[in-house]
């Protein structure tokens, strides 16, 4: 094996080595912390959408997000389920409500969803069980992913104990009748499901002219781009409102957290400037070290190396500080990735494709940087030696 | 007493160098620094030939060009005006990717060292080594040898800055030494050592010069490895000042000390004799002198004899170590005789200038030289 000059030339750095190896490592974990937030925003921007069981989703032409859908006219729902497509096609409202903590007057923004009696919008065959204890307009069900903010009986998270309790949502008294598990998402940390007729009770809305979304389940046999295309033959220009089919929903919504709020730029300029200060440091770092080792640089370029291989040295070096300073970085992250899905209640999964990017994108920040430093290398005069 | 004929076989033959065995040939060589205004010619028409195996010491006030010289010998600053060469290759104009594989077989000695501060005393040697992609295995056992060889045995493994000036020092020479270059090109390399291992170095210098004929060019004021050099070039004010070849200058001495014609010369007498004289070679039946020509030289046989004739009737066969010529030069006369070599013959020879300035320098001469026109007559 060859001589290992730049490993060599860390090692014997000490101090200065460790100091640029912490300095990448922290804006390796600044990249993987605005990635994980970035990739936890995508997960919860559809997760609600994801388990909700529709082939095809009618919704006003002004929907802004999940919890301010707008209103439809909900005869849509009873039109579109005459189609011989159509398996179902249940009305859906949502909207946000203030949840008054059980034990004390705090308030916190809860999703209220209502639902006819006897259906059920989600996949999980839990809430259909459960919805069927929505017999009276006061009845709900808790979330079991809502924030302990909310006041659980067990203070971290509601269930069996929270049933029978009764608190105040939109100054209206409820009782909790049961639980479920969905999670709302980026807009609220709770979420609850009423009946139709709950679901007018709390919020001024008109449950038997107006719907929030209309969900339609198609028949196996069905196409649902035909269908699509007959049900907006049937909605007049007086209805507003628009079909989509599944894929075409998730993609919008994640459109618009992503592009249309400032969401995602403030990750993608997190991920650009932890980039450039990473950058900034192995340049510097490299720059000096290639400074203080010029004359070293000479004598290899007086005993005939060549250029290439002074080069070599430095990309190596570079290389080494990025590998140096990625697996720590890589299990911190992993670590913080942990703590906040925990503290923050939205999952941040460390996934293996953005492992591979992040560390592509360290090599490329060190070799970008080792380029800039090969400026001083050219410096390196063999003539200046004697 | 004549020197033993080997001494003489020795220098007679290597008297005129190959031009193909030269390692380095400067030839009307200038060289200036800045440009414009600021330009400041620091190398004047130098000249410079060196063979195969010779040891030279460069010396100098600083500021003479020396450096530049040297780094110009060595490839590292590139030729402006001028012919140089070194191991037949013309340097002037010479490509990059060539001048990195010439610069593979020059061995530099810095004396500011140059080492690799992150590597170790053998590490830094293998640096070397693996120019040539020698594996460990062929080169470990090398350089460890000649780590030990410079007193460094103790100290193989450890890092510059563990070990002393003149530790560092030597490790530099081990590492320009262990390729066995053709050119070794060293900045004062026993500056920083003791008596001792100074003159380990330079023993070592004189191996590598003897056995691989390497040539070894040397920058320094170090008066105590000055008996090591064949030759001492001596640079002023960028020009070559003085250019001895002291070895070959004192075995011309002790030769020509036991020919009847130099042996009452005093020591600096016959060192200004050495300096000027010049060799000539005849073949068998070719004519040095013709009878009745102006005469112009002074001769000294150094090998083989010659037949004197004149009128073409031989008179007398002269034998290595005797002179002619000497007649027509003291007494302005045209040749009195045709001298024809025997055999083939060496001839060492003074123009008349140099043979009549030691004339008038020494007394003792002139007696010699009349007393023998003399005894001839």
């Amino acid at each position: 094996m060859a001589t290992n000059l730049a490993f060599a030339n860390i090692r014997s750095s000490g101090t200065r080595s460790v100091v640029s190896v912490s300095g990448i490592g922290v804006s390796v974990i600044l990249i993987f912390m605005q990635l994980g937030f970035r990739g936890a925003v995508e997960n919860t921007a559809t997760m609600i959408f994801e388990k909700m069981d529709f082939d095809l989703l009618i919704r006003s032409k002004d929907y802004l997000h999940f919890v301010d859908s707008r209103q439809i006219p909900r005869n849509l729902a009873t039109k579109t389920g005459q189609f011989p497509e159509v398996l179902s096609s249940e009305p859906f409202m949502v909207s946000m409500g203030n949840w008054r903590h059980p034990k004390g007057k705090r308030i916190r923004g809860i999703v209220i969803m209502g639902i006819p009696y006897g259906t059920t919008p989600f996949t999980d065959p839990e809430v259909k069980t459960n919805t069927l204890k929505l017999t009276s307009d006061r009845f709900v069900l808790i979330d079991r992913r809502t924030h302990h903010e909310f006041g659980p009986e067990e203070l971290s998270k509601f269930g069996d104990p929270d049933i029978g309790v009764v608190t105040n949502v939109n100054n209206r008294s409820i009782e909790i009748v049961g639980h479920f598990e969905i999670g709302a998402g980026l807009t609220a940390n709770g979420a609850l499901i009423t009946s139709e007729i709950g679901f007018s009770r709390l919020v001024p809305q008109d449950t038997r002219q107006k719907a929030s979304m209309i969900l339609v389940k198609l028949k196996p046999s069905a196409s649902i781009d035909q269908t699509a295309e007959k049900i907006r033959e049937l909605i007049s220009s007086e209805d507003h409102a628009e079909v989509f089919t599944r894929p075409e929903v998730l993609k919008a919504e994640l459109t618009r957290w992503i592009d249309q709020t400032p969401l995602g730029f403030v990750f993608q300029l997190g991920v650009i400037v932890s980039f450039i200060v990473g950058s900034a440091i192995v340049f510097m770092v490299l720059s000096n070290d290639v400074s203080n080792r010029l004359p070293e640089y000479a004598t290899l370029k007086a005993m005939g190396y060549t250029n290439n291989f002074l080069a070599g040295i430095v990309f190596s070096q570079a290389t080494y500080l990025a590998c140096l300073a990625f697996v720590p970085a890589l299990l911190f992250s992993w670590a913080l990735y942990q703590i906040t899905s925990l503290l923050a209640n939205v999952p941040i999964e460390m996934t293996s494709s953005r492992v591979l990017f992040v560390f592509g994108l360290s090599l490329i920040m060190c070799w970008f940087s080792g380029l800039g430093a090969l400026k001083k290398l050219w410096q390196a005069e063999p003539a200046s030696l004697f | 007493m004549l020197a033993d004929s080997k001494t003489i076989d020795e220098l007679l033959k290597n008297w005129d160098p190959e031009p193909d065995s030269l390692r380095i040939q400067v030839t009307d060589l200038q060289h200036s620094y800045g440009s414009g205004d600021a330009e400041k010619q620091v190398l004047f028409n130098n000249h410079l030939s060196i063979p195969a195996g010779e040891i030279v010491i460069m010396t100098g006030p600083s500021g003479s060009g020396k450096t530049t010289l040297l780094t110009l010998i060595g490839t590292l600053r590139s030729v402006q005006q001028g012919s140089l060469k070194i191991m037949g290759q013309e340097l002037n104009g010479l490509s990059a990717a060539k001048i990195v594989n010439l610069r593979q077989e020059i061995g530099f000695i810095f004396q500011a060292h140059n080492l690799f501060e992150s590597l170790t005393a053998y590490q830094n040697v293998r640096m070397s080594t693996e120019l040539l992609s020698k594996n460990e295995k062929e080169s470990g056992p090398e350089i460890k040898a000649i780590l030990k060889r410079l007193g460094l045995g103790e100290r193989i493994h450890y890092k510059p800055k563990n070990l002393s000036g003149g530790q560092k020092q030597r490790v530099a020479i081990a590492r320009g030494l262990i390729n066995r270059p053709k050119l070794i090109l060293a900045d004062e390399p026993t500056a920083a050592l003791d008596a001792e291992s100074g003159r380990e170095v330079v023993t070592m210098f004189q191996e590598l010069a003897s056995q691989t004929g390497c040539t070894i060019l040397i920058v320094t004021h170090d008066n105590r490895i000055l008996d090591v050099a064949d030759r001492i070039v001596n640079m002023v004010d960028g020009r070559i000042s003085s250019n001895v070849m002291v070895q070959r200058s004192s075995t011309l001495c002790s030769i020509i000390r036991g020919f009847p014609a130099f042996s009452e010369l005093t020591a600096s007498n016959l060192t200004a004799v050495a300096d000027s004289l010049q060799l000539r070679r005849f073949t068998k039946g070719e004519s040095i002198i013709k009878q009745g020509e102006v005469g112009r030289e002074f001769y000294v046989i150094a090998q083989g004899s010659v037949d004197i004739l004149i009128d073409g009737k031989p008179v007398n066969r002269l034998e290595a170590g005797d002179y002619f010529g000497e007649v027509a030069l003291i007494k302005d006369q045209p040749r009195n005789a045709t001298v024809t070599a025997t055999e083939s013959t060496a001839c060492f020879m003074l123009s008349k200038v140099d043979f009549q300035s030691i004339v008038d320098a020494s007394p003792p001469f002139e007696d010699e030289v009349r007393r023998a026109i003399f005894d001839r007559q």
